[in-house]
């Protein structure tokens, strides 16, 4: 009896220490709200907008950083926070999402609860803009480059994202295979062009085109020199951008698309290979052009093959005369939640970066945005062999991120998916009905 | 006193209790109201429409293959693992030098992540330079493209997610073996009767107990199959290998289509409960006392 007594007692210490625990968990939590509420008042009007002036004022603070950076880019990334650390005493709290970090990012928006700084991947206008603090008025922000600007600057002027390097997106090529196939890659001007030099390729014993359609970029990158620019086969930018686009010229984009099927310019596999595998068969030189990818790709061959011999050419103009353009993206690019409560804090580390982005933008391999990048990047020694070939080459944010609304990377993956699976009439009827319903639904949410 | 024991009792339920309140109840709940909206998973701004999400669900091809899939990944995990699993269970339960060593060897696949083992197949698998193919090329010949229809990816998945989780069924079967009294054996030996018999007649019924368990569990996993698809087809090709989970998880995360994506997860719900609830009910209706 008195056993089953101190059983029962034990039993309600436990269950009274779990309720305590519980208690204690969301009562820790409720204090931290409502004391940070009282301690965290914007700090902003103590040290001015420059936060670079401040610096030694903000030991004993913390911020908290989201990456979905990896590998070699994420150490440099790294290195410039550590040195901020100790150049300034603030506490980094740094969170690497890596794959997971746009489904992450998704998920803390919809509760807003973002880190006070993250990486706007391509998106800072589209997707996180409604979450950003403006940085026009940030000493490094008339230091960008024109490419940068370009791309990251809204159409009111305002700047969401420091752009520390640059994605330089055209079309990679390995001359080693080209050189063997007897091919010269800077004569391409159309696609015509790319088309007789992919079938010397083949007769060579090569694999001509290396996309894969596990990804949306053989049905998205590439079509500015379709439907936007100037010179281009179609010009549908007004109707795209104001959503009553059809569509049904789209269609010529699938029939050419067709012929790299119909010719076998592509791997058996391409549509479940995955990028790991080709940079490995590119560095083995079994191909030779991937068309609509950063030069990142380039600097990952090189690292599996350090003698390969890569180059970059700017994607195809439709027809002759045509534009040949390199689309340009956010590669390593910040920016900061507008309802941080450290906000001088987060400024004076973005001034940090913008003052040294060097090892960023050598590590990526992309190309560099501000003017402390004074070592040249693979990406960027890359751009300028092409525009030593290619003077006249037009740059252009990545078509997606300025013609579609946001959601349409996904939709073209999947549409992707059915073209490589079946390229027949009904087909592409098929495909061009999904894309154009996406469009639509995703467009009306745009403007909701 | 005695009510005040039941109410001790029951008091212990509470941090459970709890628990499935925070992590299920309120989440299904707002689950449910995510699929009355049309949201993009992440804005402020969401936008009521009613029952549309649930009615898209009727006109999408990718949500009846997935569920298609999500069936086959289910019953064919379910029937592989439990003839292995019962298969195995029955050999290790068996007295013999090295036994400890087959068991753990068995047992070794479900200790690998989900994640790990499909990213380890995938090199197996893979078309160019894949383990498998290298052993072929080996006799002569070509490469196979086993993943190039949705079927060949449904059958390899099912088949890896059988393997790698056969050792779970193992041991729960031997653990009902080994709760047979021998005594029950040893009369149906002194009657003369079969090894076949025995096991047809004696062992099965009595292991009815942990076949509910296993079938259940491993029917459950199978339906929430995701990981291991994840990591070794990525759903392909053509979103053809998904499972429902996983179209779910696309459709809020890729697809920025939150509302439907709740729908299809209530839907998933639903079905998982339809089908695992009957099962379950059988099952126990076949299980014995002894």
């Amino acid at each position: 009896m008195l056993k089953r007594k101190w059983a029962t007692t034990t039993m309600a210490l436990c269950l009274a220490a779990n309720t305590v625990l519980l208690a204690a968990c969301g009562g820790s939590a409720s204090d931290q709200q409502t004391g940070g509420a009282a301690a965290d008042t914007p700090r902003q009007e103590q040290t001015g907008g420059d936060g670079q002036a401040a610096a030694s004022d903000f030991s004993g603070r913390t911020i908290e950083i989201a990456t979905y950076l990896s590998g070699e880019t994420l150490d440099a990334y790294k290195k410039v926070i550590a040195d901020f650390e100790n150049e300034t005493g603030v506490k980094v709290t740094l969170d690497e999402y890596g794959e997971d970090y746009e489904s992450t990012m998704k998920t803390r928006m919809a509760s807003n609860d973002l880190p006070d700084i993250f990486e706007t991947h391509g998106w800072s206008l589209i997707r996180y803009k409604e979450y950003l603090t403006d940085l026009s008025g940030e000493p490094w922000a008339k230091d960008l480059n024109k490419a940068a600007l370009g791309v990251i600057q809204d159409t009111d002027g305002k700047l969401y994202t420091l752009m520390a390097a640059g994605s330089c997106l055209g079309t990679a090529v390995n001359m080693k295979v080209c050189e063997d196939a007897g091919v010269d890659p800077w004569a391409i001007e159309t696609w015509e062009d790319f088309n007789a030099a992919c079938d010397k390729i083949k007769a060579a014993g090569f694999t001509p085109i290396g996309n894969y359609f596990t990804s949306a970029g053989a049905l998205a990158n590439a079509n500015g020199s379709w439907l936007s620019y100037e010179g281009a086969q179609f010009d549908d930018n007004e109707a795209i951008l104001n959503g009553t686009w059809d569509w049904a010229d789209f269609k010529t984009i699938l029939d050419y698309l067709q012929t790299w099927f119909d010719n076998g310019y592509v791997y058996a596999d391409c549509g479940t290979v995955k990028q790991a595998d080709l940079i490995e068969r590119c560095a083995r030189n079994e191909c030779a052009f991937i068309v609509g990818i950063g030069t990142s790709f380039q600097t990952a061959v090189l690292a599996q093959n350090p003698d390969a011999k890569m180059a970059m050419i700017p994607i195809c103009a439709s027809k002759e005369g045509g534009t040949r353009f390199c689309g340009i993206g956010e590669g390593a690019a910040f920016g900061i939640w507008k309802d941080t409560k450290e906000m001088d804090v987060c400024k004076a580390f973005l001034n940090y970066v913008s003052q040294n982005a060097d090892g960023i933008s050598i590590a990526s391999g992309e190309i560099s945005t501000l003017p402390c990048q004074v070592t040249k990047s693979y990406g960027m020694q890359l751009m300028e062999e092409m525009e030593s070939h290619f003077p006249d080459v037009f740059y252009d944010n990545l078509w997606d991120r300025k013609y579609m609304p946001s959601g349409m990377w996904s939709v073209f993956q999947v549409a992707a998916g059915m073209f490589c699976e079946d390229q027949s009439e009904e087909s592409k009827a098929e495909i061009i009905a999904y894309l154009q319903e996406n469009y639509t639904d995703l467009y009306e949410a745009a403007q909701e | 006193m005695e009510k005040k024991r039941k109410w001790q009792l029951l008091s212990l339920c509470i941090p459970a209790f709890l628990l499935i309140v925070i992590f299920m109840i309120v989440p299904l709940g707002n689950a449910v109201k995510v699929s009355f909206f049309k949201w993009n998973g992440y804005s402020q701004k969401m936008k009521w429409i009613g029952l549309e999400n649930y009615q898209s669900i009727f006109t999408d091809k990718v949500f009846r293959r997935s569920t298609m899939n999500t069936f086959i990944y289910g019953f064919g995990s379910t029937l592989l693992q439990n003839i292995a699993g019962l298969s195995a269970a029955l050999f290790v339960n068996r007295q013999f030098k090295g036994r400890n060593f087959v068991r753990l060897i068995l047992y070794m696949p479900i200790m690998i992540s989900g994640v790990i083992m499909g990213a380890i197949q995938y090199y197996v698998f893979n078309y160019d330079n894949g383990v498998l193919n290298n052993i072929l090329n080996l006799f002569g010949i070509e490469n196979i493209y086993w993943m190039e229809s949705g079927i060949g990816s449904v059958l390899i998945i099912t088949l890896i997610n059988s393997w790698q989780t056969m050792g779970f069924c193992m041991l729960i079967y031997l653990a009902g073996l080994q709760n047979i009294p021998k005594m029950y054996e040893e009369a149906a030996l002194l009657d003369g009767t079969s090894r076949r018999q025995i096991f047809f007649k004696i062992d099965l019924p009595l292991l009815m107990p942990a076949i509910t368990t296993a079938v259940i569990t491993n029917l459950i996993g199978g339906f929430k199959l995701y990981d291991l698809i994840v990591t070794l087809t990525s759903g392909g090709p053509n979103r053809k290998s998904l499972s429902l989970s996983y179209y779910v998880s696309l459709l809020y995360f890729n697809d920025e289509k939150a509302g439907y994506s709740a729908a299809v997860g209530i839907a998933l719900f639903v079905i998982i409960f339809i089908v695992a609830v009957p099962i379950n009910q059988y099952l126990r209706s076949r299980e014995v006392e002894y």
